[in-house]
C-alpha cells in the first residue's frame, strides 16, 4: 500500500469528523445529525476552549479600537515606517514553509501565485510568454525542498524550489520582482510555456501605501482605463495610508485560515478580496478588512503588515 | 440559505444551487484547496470544479452535511491536481510532508496483493478515529485531512509545536497498531 491510498481513504471518512476537526460546524451551523429520518435538527456548539474565547475577545476589542477612529494611530504609525526583516531560508528539519522561493542578489523572493498561463497552445507560446520577461539572469537551481533547506549557509544565487529560467520583469525593479519561465508538455504534444512571478518585500522599510503601490507596483501607470473609478479612488487613499505591523492574526480575520470564532461563514462579513489585473495581466490582490485594515496579498506581508484607511472608505467593497 | 434548500435546488436542476453554494461554502472550499495547493489561482479552479462535481453528483446524492460533502470533493480534486503538478515538479508543500509521515503507518510487509479497497480502508479509518480522543482526532485530521502545517495546528489548539508533533507521532503509531490488528499483519 502506498501512503497515497491512505490519503485517498481518509477522504471518505465520516462527514462529522471533517467538519469537527476544523470547527466548520462549530458556531451556528445546524445540521441533521444522528437521526436516520433526518427530522430532528441539532445545533452544534462552539468549541468552548478558553484560547478561542481569549482570541475572540482580543479581536473584537481591536476591531472596536480601529473602528472607533484608529486610536492606535499615534503609537503605531511612526514616521520612520515599518521594517520588514529579511526573509531567511527554512532551516533543516523545520516544519514546512510551503512557499515557492527564489534567491537572487542575497535576497529571498517568494512566489506570488500569479501566473501568466492560459492553457491554450495558441497563447502559451514562447513569444507571448517571453514578452513579459526582461534580462535573463540564469537558470534556477531547483535545490530547495518545499519544507527544507539543506544547502550551504547563506543565500546562493538562483537557489530555488523549482527549476526554470529566471528573468527580470519588464517594467519592474529587479529588487522587487522577478519571473521564472517554465515549460511543460501537454498530452496532445508540443511544448507550452508559463511564467510565474516572485516578489521580495522583506529586508525593506515601508512607510505608506505608495511605497508599495507606486514605487514597486507602479499601479497608477499599470491600471487599465476600464478600472472602476471607485477602485481607483480607493487605491489613491491606500497610497497615503500608513503601514502598521500587527501581531500574528490579532486583528485580521484571515480569509484563508478562518476567523477566531471558528465560524468560516462569518468571514465574509469581515473581509473581502480586491483583485486587480494591471495591463500586464499580473494579477495582484488585497485582503480588505471591514475595519479599514488592508493587506497586500503576498507571503511576505500576509497577516502582519497592513495599510490602514478609514473604515468608511472600504464600505463600498462590502455592498 | 439552509443546506436543505440548496440541496433542493440541485435536485430541481436550478442553477442557483451553484451560486448559493459559492456564497455559503466558497471560502471554506477555498481554504481546503489552498491548504493542499498553496496557490490561489489553482485553488480557485479547484473550487469551481467542486461546484461542477456537486452539480453532477447531486442528484443522486442527498448529502446530510453539505459542507463535508463539498470539502471531500474539493480535497479529492485538489489532491489530484497536486499529484499532477508534482509530476511536472512544481512543488509538493504539505502534501509531500504528510505523505512521508503517513508512510510510517503502513505495515512494512503490506504487499500489493493485500491491497484493500478504499472503502474498506475508510471503514477501518473510521473505526480508528472513533477510538481516538476528540483532541487527538482533531489534531490528526487537521494534519492529514486538511494538511495544515504543524505551526498552524499548534496555534489553533494553543499547543507547543513539539506537543503537536508528539501527539501526531503517537497517533500514527496507534494507527499502525490498528491496521495490524485489522489483519494487515507484518
Amino acid at each position: 500500500m502506498k501512503p497515497e491510498q491512505l490519503q485517498d481513504a481518509l477522504n471518505e471518512i465520516k462527514d462529522e469528523y471533517i467538519t469537527d476537526a476544523h470547527g466548520e460546524n462549530s458556531v451556528t451551523e445546524s445540521a441533521s445529525v444522528g437521526n436516520a429520518k433526518g427530522h430532528k435538527k441539532k445545533t452544534r456548539t462552539l468549541w468552548r476552549h478558553k484560547p478561542f474565547r481569549i482570541v475572540f475577545a482580543t479581536t473584537v476589542g481591536l476591531i472596536l479600537l480601529a473602528g472607533g477612529g484608529l486610536l492606535l494611530s499615534t503609537s503605531l504609525f511612526g514616521k520612520k515606517g515599518i521594517y520588514i526583516p529579511p526573509r531567511e531560508l527554512p532551516k533543516p528539519s523545520s516544519s514546512a514553509d510551503m512557499v515557492g522561493l527564489l534567491c537572487h542578489n542575497g535576497k529571498v523572493y517568494v512566489s506570488t501565485g500569479a501566473y501568466n498561463y492560459s492553457g491554450s497552445s495558441d497563447v502559451d507560446t514562447k513569444e507571448t510568454v517571453f514578452r513579459y520577461a526582461g534580462t535573463y539572469l540564469g537558470e534556477a537551481i531547483d535545490n530547495i525542498d518545499d519544507w527544507n533547506w539543506n544547502g550551504p549557509e547563506g543565500v546562493v544565487d538562483l537557489a530555488s524550489t523549482t527549476g526554470g529560467s529566471v528573468h527580470t520583469v519588464v517594467g519592474y525593479d529587479e529588487d522587487f520582482r522577478l519571473c521564472k519561465i517554465g515549460e511543460w508538455y501537454p498530452e496532445e504534444g508540443g511544448v507550452r510555456y508559463f511564467i510565474d512571478y516572485y516578489e521580495c518585500l522583506s529586508g525593506i522599510t515601508l512607510t505608506k501605501g505608495s511605497d508599495l503601490l507606486e514605487d514597486r507596483l507602479h499601479l497608477s501607470e499599470m491600471l487599465p482605463d476600464t478600472t472602476d473609478p471607485a477602485v481607483k479612488e480607493f487605491l489613491a487613499l491606500l497610497n497615503e495610508a500608513p503601514f502598521v505591523y500587527v501581531e500574528d492574526n490579532s486583528v485580521p480575520y484571515n480569509i484563508y485560515h478562518g476567523d477566531p470564532t471558528g465560524d468560516f461563514r462569518r468571514k465574509k462579513n469581515y473581509s473581502t478580496r480586491l483583485k486587480i489585473t494591471p495591463i500586464d495581466n499580473v494579477t495582484i490582490s488585497f485582503i480588505v478588512y471591514k475595519n479599514g485594515y488592508v493587506c497586500y496579498n503576498q507571503y511576505d506581508m500576509s497577516d502582519n503588515y497592513f495599510m490602514v484607511v478609514d473604515p468608511a472608505s472600504v464600505e463600498f467593497l462590502f455592498q | 440559505m439552509e443546506d436543505t434548500q440548496i440541496i433542493a435546488l440541485y435536485w430541481e436542476r436550478d442553477e442557483r444551487a451553484i451560486s448559493e453554494t459559492a456564497e455559503k461554502y466558497g471560502r471554506y472550499c477555498h481554504s481546503v484547496a489552498y491548504g493542499i495547493l498553496q496557490n490561489n489561482e489553482d485553488s480557485e479552479e479547484c473550487v469551481n470544479d467542486t461546484y461542477t462535481g456537486a452539480w453532477n453528483s447531486i442528484p443522486p446524492h442527498k448529502p446530510e452535511l453539505l459542507s463535508a460533502f463539498l470539502a471531500k470533493i474539493t480535497r479529492r480534486i485538489s489532491l489530484n491536481r497536486l499529484r499532477s503538478r508534482l509530476t511536472k515538479k512544481r512543488g509538493g508543500g504539505q502534501y509531500a510532508v504528510t505523505l512521508g509521515e503517513l508512510e510510517e503507518c503502513i505495515p512494512s510487509s503490506f504487499a500489493a496483493e493485500d491491497m484493500l479497497q478504499t472503502h474498506e480502508l475508510t471503514r477501518i479509518l473510521n473505526e480508528f478515529l472513533e477510538e481516538l480522543s476528540t483532541e487527538e482526532r482533531r489534531v490528526f485530521l487537521c494534519r492529514y485531512w486538511y494538511l495544515d502545517p504543524i505551526k498552524d495546528i499548534a496555534k489553533r489548539f494553543s499547543f507547543g509545536e513539539s506537543k503537536v508533533k508528539m501527539m501526531l507521532k503517537r497517533t500514527r503509531e496507534k494507527l499502525l497498531t490498528h491496521l495490524e490488528k485489522e489483519g494487515i499483519t507484518l
